[in-house]
């Protein structure tokens, strides 16, 4: 009688500790994916953030590549802290390859004026806006790797069973896209 | 039968394109001159003012000259480059200069600077661009190719840029452990450390000093302060100590390219 409580003790002491490794194991990972994450989204916020001055520039040249511009970087309607479920993933990339796009209009009308293409503050602005496309596909690629471990450690049995019951999901992937991949090349 | 011979040529094809980033050099290097642009001599002072910027300030500067670019972007190159060599310390205060030379199939010259996220602040992404664009574009644009004075050019800038937000000297690292015992024996190591590397620091630096001309290290804005040495420069560059190695920088994308 005593012999079987202390083996079931011993069984539930060692299915304790394995959910409570894999918990903080879980928790370590989405903290992983969380802070990739944040990178994506500062990148982002950077570039909308140089939007501005990039228009102030331009504006004569361009009037309404400059407005379209514009008014999509203020449909950018998602605030900070969103999290990195499948939807929103997908609904930020939408948002953000239509800046991408309008974005690469403006700078392929730009190229027609000279006198702006020499004028240092624009090739200033240029510089950090290649920069700043830069840093979106760095932490773009470092987030998706993120996102893969993590959903590998989500899917993965027996972790997955943890996953279930403290309801930690699936991340979403950027998928590739043209438009946020081809930072215009500087050519002087 | 057909469609597996695809599926496995596109496979080949693909790790292919892994592979293009060549792996850090063995003994590890600073300049690795795989397109061959530099002179023996240019590549040997090149290597021993950067390894002597390395180990007085810890930042590290990699210059790479490369032949192509396999299709990809000059940043998008030399930002994977710089993250799988990992140039810089933990700090991420590492620096690329890449360069793409001018070839038969493609007449331009490709330049990155990328910058490691340490170093963001001291050197934004404008700073690099200028640094492309006026400093190593005379050098380069119309023809003119010279490789040699754009990288030290530019090297001299970026060291001066870089040399304002970290400068300590390498292996002078603080133990940030809050265990008191801990933290007195690393003291007392690190007493030890921090007196046999200035021992050899002011060894090293003196005979930098005689070799160099005796200029002062403190980095005088005026320019050219360095001596970069030319082409019959001769003195070897293993007496400097050599390239401790690459330390795991990570890079975020700073910096800038250009075309020319």
């Amino acid at each position: 009688m005593k012999k079987t409580t202390i083996i079931i003790l011993a069984i539930v002491a060692v299915a304790a500790i394995w959910v409570i490794s894999s918990y903080n194991k879980l928790v370590t990972g989405e903290e992983t994916v969380n802070n990739a994450w944040a990178q994506v989204e500062t990148a982002y916020q950077r570039r909308a953030d140089l939007i501005p001055n990039l228009v102030a520039t331009v504006k004569g040249y361009a009037a309404h590549e400059s407005s379209t511009l514009e008014e999509v970087v203020r449909a950018r309607g998602y605030g900070n802290n969103l999290q990195p479920t499948e939807d929103n993933v997908a609904a930020i990339q939408q948002q953000e390859s239509a800046i991408s796009s309008a974005l690469s209009r403006l700078l392929v009308v730009v190229e027609a004026y000279p006198e702006l293409k020499a004028n240092e503050n624009f090739k200033d602005l240029q510089a950090q806006l290649e920069g700043t496309e830069n840093r979106i596909s760095v932490a773009r690629n470092y987030y998706n790797d993120a996102a893969k471990t993590w959903n590998t450690q989500v899917r993965r049995f027996p972790s997955n069973i943890i996953a279930g019951i403290f309801g930690f999901e699936k991340k979403g992937y950027f998928k590739a896209d043209e438009a946020a991949s081809s930072a215009p090349v500087v050519a002087f | 039968m057909r469609k597996s011979l695809i599926i496995v040529l596109s496979l080949l094809a693909l790790t292919g394109l892994r592979a293009a980033i060549p792996d850090p050099p063995s003994p590890p290097r600073l300049v690795n001159d795989f397109a061959g642009v530099f002179s023996p001599a240019q590549r040997d002072s090149l290597e021993a003012v950067l390894v002597a910027f390395d180990d007085s300030t810890s930042n590290q500067i990699c210059v790479v000259t490369l032949t192509t670019l396999d299709g990809m972007e000059a940043s998008d190159y030399a930002v994977r480059l710089a993250n799988h060599w990992g140039v810089g310390s933990k700090k991420n205060n590492g620096l690329l200069i890449l360069f793409k030379s001018r070839t038969e199939e493609e007449s331009w010259i490709d330049v990155s600077i990328q910058v490691g996220k340490g170093l963001e602040g001291a050197i934004p992404d404008v700073y690099a661009s200028r640094i492309i664009r006026n400093i190593m574009g005379p050098q380069l644009k119309d023809g003119r190719d010279n490789y040699w004075r754009a990288s030290t050019l530019a090297c001299e800038e970026l060291m001066k840029l870089a040399s304002g937000e970290i400068s300590e000297p390498r292996d002078g690292r603080h133990s940030e452990e809050d265990d008191f015992t801990t933290d007195l024996v690393a003291g007392f190591f690190t007493f030890l450390i921090f007196a046999f590397v200035f021992y050899r620091m002011y060894k090293s630096f003196k005979k930098f000093n005689n070799r160099y001309g005796g200029g002062s290290s403190g980095g005088s804005s005026s320019g050219g302060w360095i001596d970069w040495g030319d082409d019959d420069y001769s003195s070897s560059s293993s007496s400097s100590g050599g390239f401790g190695g690459f330390g795991g920088g990570s890079f975020g994308g700073g910096g800038a390219s250009g075309r020319f």
